[in-house]
């Protein structure tokens, strides 16, 4: 699992959900293997969107064969606020699939 | 048969959410390439595909997350709060993320006993194949004094002037595993790293904390400032044949001397990550012949 998954997609509230819906282990875990995916999607585009141009084939280095400590000063020297604006679009993200899964129980 | 598995307890349908939630990832990959076409050309170049970047880039780093985790907890605790229980959360992520990576110590123990020692040729093709990279007894016509010796627990190598130990274990993991090994006082045999703090960069960062020590003027080659300088940064595997651990490394600092009995020298976290709580074990080291820079230094897993 990368460091954006890891750390930003908030897992628990969704576990949470699901154990609510009587969902078992196997699909517990597809569901979350998706929220990751599309979590660590987004996060990419948003990071992607604030890097210089010269500075977003460095970051995927560092995402693709870097340590976390690499990515987390790379993004730190380059994007302000960087954890405060991946933090908040993660939560959006989450209270996406939060709905998407309330919408089983109707 | 049949009837048992038909048996089993019928959980809620979760499809249509699946199938809701694959369309959205669908539409972020899409808009992500859409947008960003530096990354589907960045992808080609790698010969992956925009997909494999998330899971492929997961392995590659899966032992230290949850290190990077703790750091941009931190990092939130300053810039927009953050509950203090996610740092332990992260840090027992750690565990769950090394088994993640597919652990390659018996395969390595394995082809040390069949392949021996002796024949050095032969065993840094067979652990070149095996690790995926171009392993080097001899690389650009330099060897070292030795492949084969003793190694010694190294303190941590002052990165820039005024490094010091609170600002060089920046994750809580750090300060756990490696905070009980000192400062060295001063930098390795070719400088700092960086001039500053501020010019420290994540590579030096990752060069001191997977940094090695080697005999260079020991080696056959030694003599001129060329061969000095190649030496510096030089990327090497280490392996634990007792445990088959592997760990890739660079080259910071020249030593130990032969009075010490060791004949190489390796970081706290190299020492850890080959199983070594202390110094005076014996390892394998070899070159890796890596001109684009594309193998991450850390403990090695596939």
């Amino acid at each position: 699992m990368n460091i954006l998954a890891e750390y930003f997609i908030k897992k628990e509230n969704i576990v949470k959900e699901l154990k609510h819906l009587d969902v078992n282990q196997n699909e517990t875990d597809r569901i979350l293997k998706l929220s990751e995916e599309i979590g660590t999607f987004k996060l990419l585009q948003i990071i992607l969107e604030r890097l210089e141009e010269e500075d977003k084939k460095l970051f995927l280095e560092h995402f693709y064969s870097g340590t976390p400590e690499a990515v987390t000063m790379f993004l730190r020297e380059k994007i302000e606020n960087v954890e405060t604006i991946l933090k908040e679009q993660s939560a959006l993200l989450e209270q996406e699939i939060l709905n998407d899964i309330s919408k089983l129980k109707e | 048969m049949f009837w048992v598995f038909n048996n089993k307890k019928k959980n809620r349908d979760i499809d249509p959410l699946a199938r809701r939630l694959e369309q959205k990832r669908e539409e972020y990959l899409d808009q992500l390439k859409d947008k960003h076409k530096e990354l589907v050309d960045w992808a080609d170049e790698k010969g992956i595909s925009p997909e494999e970047l998330v899971q492929k880039g997961a392995r590659g780093m899966a032992a230290g997350v949850a290190a990077g985790a703790v750091i941009l907890s931190s990092g939130l605790s300053q810039v927009g709060g953050l509950e203090p229980a996610r740092n332990n959360q992260s840090e027992i992520n750690v565990e769950s993320s090394v088994k993640a990576r597919k652990d390659i110590s018996g395969t390595i123990k394995k082809l040390l006993g069949r392949v021996g020692f002796a024949d050095e040729r032969k065993l840094t093709r067979e652990l070149s194949k095996t690790l995926k990279m171009d392993v080097k007894e001899e690389l650009n016509g330099i060897k070292l004094n030795t492949n084969y010796g003793v190694i010694g627990y190294e303190s941590h190598l002052s990165r820039y002037p005024g490094d010091n130990i609170g600002s060089h274990l920046e994750t809580s993991e750090g300060k756990i595993n490696f905070g009980h090994a000192s400062m060295a006082g001063g930098p390795g045999a070719w400088g700092y790293l960086a001039p500053s703090q501020k010019a420290l960069k994540a590579r030096d960062i990752e060069r001191e904390k997977y940094y090695l020590v080697v005999q260079t003027f020991l080696s056959p080659n030694w003599g001129s400032p060329q061969v000095k300088n190649w030496f510096r940064h030089r990327k090497m595997v280490v392996v634990n044949p007792e445990n088959g651990a592997v760990v890739v490394g660079a080259i910071e600092d020249a030593g130990p001397e032969p009075s010490t009995g060791s004949n190489f020298g390796g970081s706290p976290e190299v020492m850890e990550a080959l199983g070594f709580s202390s110094g005076g074990r014996h390892v394998l080291m070899y070159f890796i012949d890596d001109p684009k820079d594309q193998i991450p230094l850390g403990p090695y897993g596939i």
